[in-house]
């Protein structure tokens, strides 16, 4: 990650053409990490390809950018998704088209897909040659648009929450149908949600590809969400039962992002994930199978040629790298520790990440360590160089209950160390190889349930002890790393894919029917 | 990546919409009252100077209802209220100028200021920024149909649903845990972590984060009760069957479960000591599905402490209402306890 200077609001002017548009909901370039890193790294390695970026925010933000725009990208526009509509009107002329309108908004709300979306976009056109969208929405009319949908999906159901979820997602949905597209030969966006909705209508207005690369599934990770949210009023008491047909908010939502999501998928001409087992949920929410294809991400592989596996007769000792947060759910990390202390009574646990992100987490954490007595044996780092670590570590755990293609499962690998993960993401395919490798590997590490310190702490146990298999783990995880996981690999592979979608020609009936 | 989904704004209460109302109605007043000058003068003209009175009386009349007439449908076509508007034109239309100044009488009658306290109530109970009585808020969900489907079907075991439901039942099932946890969901969630589908294991493994603090709570309550149960048979056996549930969740920092396993025995041997002194450790009268959880418990602790002699008599007594529980719960009820007769 670049920390940089630069004024956090570049908008650049959407006239100039560049070969890509990056289409990122909520991230790049405000947050650190995870798909931002990723974004930063590919932009980087494509030199020969210049990006403009659309960054989708709720709001104006104060936030400094935590990265530095690479010198091939030439401009960063803003989405404000929650600050959409003019100042109110007391009165409005009503457009002619005004039901078709609601029901065109309402059908892509509720169901997506790319007709839905061309029907919409028909009617905003036609709307837009009499009165702006922004005005419309803070009108009288718009107000009676919102009284009409709630009394057609939920008249039972709380009609002030009602208005404030329809008046959110409708104004996310129309800031991103009203946004000035910038000019791109390709749009590529990072998510389904709104940024995929915006990719969507990229390829119908302009005719050019849009693809989409999925490193989560950012329709279940909204749909878990929203299913356990606090902040979403339950204003139907359904009680325990699984089938109530009722409408309520919570339904709301999760079907718009589910229509998203089909809007987007139907609109891209490549849906890229990270792992097979993404493809599974891609495609029960409406992706077609003959777009969808795997690229992995990658590491630089030389950062890690001249390290060493720890040797057999140094303190036995295994580490967990990661922020020290519940999602990575540390706690079953040190019980692991404490039940694998007594089979190998002399083990260090190291804990390499930084406390300061979650500290009163951090910080039971530090008392489940006193509380178990294990002060001896697990030590918190805080934020290190894991380069400096790795030729002392000789089993890697990750006990994470949620992750998609863990990077650092990849750095052990490249370093020749064997890794006991839960099963989350992609650690299955890592460390055991996908179904159709050729020649078979064989495993490179243990994959155990969630939350089993038990389970896992067996696992470390046995690649502890046994040197033989830890050696034969640890070069067959750095075979797999260096054959599929290295960074050029990913970086040839989007090479090749923007190259082809570069040279597609342009979609005329596509780009007129819009 | 960071989520969009925006959190509901909190409403500030908004009566800045009467000033407007207020302004509509004496715009409705003054061309209400124009059109009876209009009329008033109209007939005035017509007495003094015309020879053909009636059919010029017939177009002042006309002319003060066209005057309503233009109003009516400037203010339909602004898309604003028009009913006080229409009111006088009719008026002037069944009773001329008189009719139009009583539909502005009427107009300048509304823009009095309402009760602003009462409106303010008002609008703070639909913005629900009060608390609404629970005996109201019970009757208005009732008449809006928001409550609970009594006619619905008993919900599915949602182990079962776990294990053989769809993906969206899966989901909901996990939802309903996170929202409404309860340690008798505590098998449904562990079942859901070794789930084969990546989906339903990462949001098991999200509700088990969630629920996570509510476990800890529901130890340290039930710990809390220690002393007074570990007193004799029947609450200690009570208290075993809560902590046992919550030990076998897997959701217990290491600590706390090793803690709660101690327990656990130490509550262990006051039930069978009870037992040895004949006391009560299941009382009659519990409703059925209770009662079969604490005979677990029981069975266990005997099975635990190879007391195979009272689990034979504790199954023997189980054994003959098998199919007929009722019929235990009746013979329960006229003698001290099951573990009495062991």
């Amino acid at each position: 990650m670049t920390r940089t200077s630069m004024p956090h609001a570049i908008n650049a002017s959407t006239d100039r053409e560049t070969d890509v548009c990056i289409l990122v909901e909520g991230c790049y370039p405000y947050v650190p990490g995870g798909v931002s890193a990723w974004i930063d790294w590919l932009m980087r390695s494509q030199t020969e390809t210049s990006f403009s970026i659309v960054a989708l925010w709720p709001q104006p933000t104060d936030q400094p950018p935590r990265y530095a725009l690479p010198p091939n990208a030439l401009g960063l526009h803003h989405l404000y998704l929650q600050s959409f509509g003019d100042e109110p009107v007391k009165s409005l002329a009503m457009p002619r088209n005004i039901g078709a309108l609601g029901d065109a908004l309402g059908r892509l709300l509720a169901k997506g897909g790319i007709e839905p979306l061309r029907a919409a976009q028909r009617e905003i056109a036609e709307t837009r040659r009499q009165v702006s969208l922004a005005r419309l929405f803070n009108s009288p009319i718009g107000w009676e648009i919102a009284r009409s949908s709630y009394q057609k999906e939920m008249p039972y159901g709380s009609f002030l929450h009602y208005f404030w979820a329809w008046r959110a997602l409708l104004g996310g949905l129309l800031a991103t149908l009203e946004f000035p597209l910038p000019r791109a030969k390709v749009y590529h966006t990072i998510s389904t949600g709104y940024a995929g909705v915006l990719a969507a209508r990229a390829a119908l207005e302009t005719g050019r590809p849009s693809l989409l690369t999925e490193h989560g599934i950012y329709t279940n990770e909204r749909r878990i969400e929203l299913l356990m949210a606090d902040w979403v009023a339950d204003t139907v008491d359904k009680g325990h039962a699984l089938d109530d047909p009722r409408f309520d908010l919570r339904d709301m939502w999760i079907h718009a992002f589910e229509a998203y999501a089909r809007t987007c998928y139907e609109g891209c001409s490549e849906v890229i994930t990270l792992y097979e087992d993404n493809q599974r949920a891609q495609r029960a929410l409406g992706a077609l199978p003959q777009s969808m294809q795997v690229i992995a991400n990658g590491i630089d592989l030389k950062r890690f040629q001249a390290l060493r596996p720890a040797p057999a007769s140094a303190r036995p000792t295994v580490a967990l790298i990661g922020r020290v947060v519940p999602i990575k759910d540390v706690k079953t990390f040190i019980t692991a520790a404490g039940l694998l202390r007594e089979r190998v009574p002399n083990v260090s646990a190291l804990i390499l990440g930084p406390l300061d992100e979650e500290p009163e987490y951090a910080a039971e954490c530090q008392a489940l360590v006193r509380e178990l007595g294990l002060e001896a044996c697990v030590t918190f780092t805080g934020t290190v160089n894991i380069l400096d670590y790795l030729s002392e570590i000789h089993v890697l755990a990750l006990t994470s209950l949620s992750e998609s293609q863990p990077l650092v499962l990849l750095e052990a690998g490249a370093a020749s160390i064997p890794f006991v993960a839960t099963n989350v993401g992609s650690c299955r395919e890592i460390l055991e190889g996908r179904p159709d490798e050729v020649p078979q590997l064989g495993p490179g590490g243990i994959v155990t349930n969630l939350v089993a310190p038990s389970e896992i702490a067996a696992a470390l146990a046995d690649l502890l002890t046994d040197h033989d298999k830890r050696r034969r783990f640890g070069d067959t995880l750095r075979e797999r790393v260096r054959r599929y996981y290295a960074s050029e690999r990913a970086a040839g592979s989007y090479r090749d894919l923007y190259r082809r979608l570069i040279e597609m020609p342009t979609a005329i009936d596509s780009r007129t029917a819009a | 990546m960071r989520q969009s989904v925006p959190r509901e704004p909190n409403l500030a209460t908004v009566d800045a919409a009467m000033p407007d109302a207020i302004s509509s109605h004496r715009t409705t007043a003054v061309w209400a009252a124009s059109a009876g000058l209009v009329g008033v003068a109209g007939i005035a003209a017509v007495l003094v100077v015309a020879r053909d009175k009636l059919g010029l009386l017939g177009l002042v009349h006309l002319a003060s209802i066209a005057v309503m007439v233009t109003y009516v449908f400037w203010r339909r076509k602004a898309q604003s209220d028009a009913s006080l508007a229409m009111i006088a034109l009719f008026a002037t239309a069944a009773v001329g100028p008189i009719g139009a100044f009583g539909g502005a009488a009427l107009a300048l009658l509304a823009t009095r200021r309402p009760d602003l306290g009462l409106l303010r109530i008002w609008y703070d109970r639909i913005a629900l920024s009060v608390a609404i009585d629970p005996v109201t808020r019970f009757s208005e969900d009732v008449g809006s149909g928001r409550t609970i489907n009594l006619a619905a079907d008993t919900p599915a075991s949602y182990v079962d649903v776990v294990e053989r439901g769809t993906l969206d039942e899966r989901q909901t099932v996990l939802s309903i845990i996170a929202r409404r946890f309860h340690p008798d969901y505590l098998p449904a969630l562990t079942l859901a972590l070794r789930s084969p589908e990546p989906v339903i294991r990462v949001q098991a493994a999200a509700v088990a984060t969630h629920v996570r603090p509510d476990i800890t709570r529901l130890y340290r309550e039930a710990i809390a009760d220690l002393d007074d149960a570990a007193k004799s048979a029947a609450p200690a056996l009570a208290l075993m069957q809560r902590i046992e549930a919550i030990v076998a969740s897997g959701l217990l920092d290491e600590g706390e479960r090793r803690q709660g396993n101690g327990i656990l025995d130490r509550l262990g041997d006051v039930v069978v000591a009870g037992l040895r002194r004949r006391e009560t450790a299941i009382p009659a009268g519990l409703p059925i599905e209770i009662e079969a959880g604490l005979v677990d418990t029981l069975e266990r602790v005997l099975i635990g402490r190879q007391r195979f002699a009272e689990l034979r008599t504790l199954r023997s007594a189980r054994g003959s209402t098998v199919g007929r529980p009722h019929a235990r719960v009746r013979r329960l009820a006229t003698r001290p306890s099951i573990e009495a007769r062991a």
